[in-house]
């Protein structure tokens, strides 16, 4: 599903140079649970980014379901974006917005017709444990209730690929606990899910693939992997 | 597809609209002020036309022929001046005729009429009455006229009296197509910047949803058309407040350009312009927002 060509990546500001990628190669399979683990700036989000063409590579090719979406045109990314259901760390969500509504939300710039939204949002707030929430805005929800909404929202246009970008690093153990065992859920409905984390814990527990980085290098790639650096 | 993203896009930028506050206002009165300069602009060189054009219809070489001299010597004459080129008409007026219409002019002045009437010979002078092509060539007419073999027999020429008005209507033109369109291209300006800075404060409060909307994979045109929408509303808001304020400006401003003698005229012909200046308003209006709000949106919709 997902292949890296020799990608690496460097981030210029000014006259300083970083390399957050040095030629990295990998492929990701259809339905695969993967961990990418490393300490900060080992290069884990710059992987997801690059996977959601947030960011280009320096060089080498990023290849999505067998295209290359390395020299993607603005025209395709929106299209491309819907393929991928992306959670972060801080949320993202909007305050003014319900829980339906934020969900509701992706669809509508989507484009998609009233009727699915009224028929796909509770559906994915179901699956995610919040129908009783639907009503109630993101500040009177804990932080564990804002990521299964993020994950909602993530999910709710039915995306080959989730990318959860340390989704449990604002979460105390237990919520961080019931957010994976739900990404493994969503998993197992048959959608590939990418997890970029630092939590040691996290990633013993899921018992999946987990591959290594270190300062822009993959330096460990097993299939039932644990955390160890 | 194409109704959904306008209809969804489109309340989105009227909710941009009324929850920006201080911000709408500043945006709103910034265009409008453009507006009624363009428009101020407008009916001023509008109304100074139609003036112009007045009192060209009413512009005319009078000339007089002395009491004694034959009607068929002033056929000629005037048959020699409809052969000159820059001459559009040139109409006789009898002794009789003059008289009739003097009396017809004078109908509700009894006192005026008695006095003619008490005079036995008609006290009036025949004339042709010229028009020329273009009123510029007043001058060479009734030079030519003056130099002519007719000389001796004519009374009087008639006619500088409307030079000055003619000049003046000229000049009035020439200083506001100029000031104008100094001061609009200004005013333009300004209100494209003010505008742009408005919707880029708006822009800035919906960073978040712009990234989220960018996550979730809204097209381009998803998340500009809000945008762009908000310019539109503030054109058209701009456009409607600058129409009803024009009106009293109108009235307060025209007699200082074309002359209190003129307004009453100017402005009886004036109705029908006003929608055309407000269409004019709105298509200005509409396409400051427009080019503001795009550009305000560009640098965010970089990959």
């Amino acid at each position: 599903m997902i292949e890296f060509k020799s990608v690496k990546k460097v981030y210029k500001v000014g006259v300083t140079s970083t390399v957050a990628l040095d030629n990295v190669s990998f492929s990701i399979d259809q339905k695969e649970f993967v961990s990418f683990v490393g300490h900060s700036g080992a290069g884990k989000s710059t992987i997801l980014k690059l996977i959601y063409a947030e960011e280009k590579p320096t060089s080498g090719e990023v290849m999505f379901n067998g295209e290359d979406i390395t020299h993607i045109k603005p025209k395709g990314l929106p299209l491309h974006r819907r393929r991928i259901g992306t959670v972060f760390q801080d949320f993202k969500l909007l305050q003014k917005k319900t829980v339906y509504e934020n969900v509701a939300f992706a669809l509508e710039v989507s484009g998609y017709p009233n009727k699915e939204i009224q028929k796909s949002v509770p559906q994915i707030l179901e699956i995610v444990g919040l129908s009783n929430k639907a009503d109630n805005y993101p500040h009177e929800i804990s932080g564990g209730e804002k990521q299964r909404v993020a994950i909602a929202r993530a999910l709710v246009h039915r995306p080959a690929l989730i990318i959860a970008d340390e989704p449990t690093g604002n979460l105390d153990p237990i919520s961080a606990w019931g957010i994976i065992q739900l990404l493994i859920k969503i998993n197992k409905l048959g959608t590939t899910v990418i997890l970029a984390t630092h939590d040691k814990e996290v990633v013993n527990n899921i018992k999946r693939r987990v591959v290594t980085l270190d300062q822009g290098r993959i330096i460990r790639d097993h299939s039932k992997g644990r955390y160890a650096i | 597809m194409i109704f959904l993203t306008i209809s969804r896009t489109l309340k989105a930028g009227f909710k941009n609209f009324y929850r920006n506050g201080s911000l709408t206002v500043a945006a709103v009165s910034i265009l409008t002020l453009a507006l009624l300069i363009i428009s101020v602009i407008l009916v001023l060189s509008i109304s100074a036309n139609l003036g112009l054009k007045y009192v060209q219809d009413k512009i005319d070489i009078r000339v007089y022929f002395k009491s004694n001299v034959q009607e068929q010597k002033i056929m000629a004459f005037r048959a020699e001046v409809q052969r000159y080129k820059e001459v559009k008409s040139a109409e006789y007026i009898s002794k009789n005729k003059a008289l009739d219409d003097f009396k017809t002019a004078n109908a509700s002045k009894p006192d005026i009429l008695k006095a003619i009437e008490a005079v036995e010979e008609n006290p009036l002078l025949a004339s042709v009455n010229i028009k020329a092509t273009n009123p510029e060539q007043y001058d060479i007419i009734a030079k030519s006229i003056e130099n002519s073999n007719y000389r001796e027999d004519i009374a009087s020429i008639n006619y500088q009296q409307y030079r000055l008005v003619i000049d003046r209507f000229n000049t009035t033109i020439k200083t506001i197509r100029k000031t104008g369109v100094f001061l609009f291209v200004l005013f333009s300006l300004i209100a494209i910047l003010i505008t742009f800075n408005v919707i880029r404060m708006t822009i800035f409060n919906h960073g978040t949803e712009i990234e989220i909307m960018r996550l979730v994979g809204a097209s381009n045109n998803f998340i500009r058309l809000p945008f762009v929408f908000e310019g539109v509303i503030y054109g058209v808001f701009a456009a409607v407040v600058s129409i009803i304020l024009l009106f009293p400006i109108v009235k307060i401003v025209t007699p200082y350009v074309v002359g209190s003698a003129y307004v009453q005229i100017i402005q009886s012909d004036f109705t029908r312009y006003f929608i055309l200046i407000f269409l004019a308003q709105l298509l200005v209006g509409v396409l400051l927002g427009i080019i503001s709000s795009l550009l305000a949106i560009r640098r965010y919709l970089k990959v």
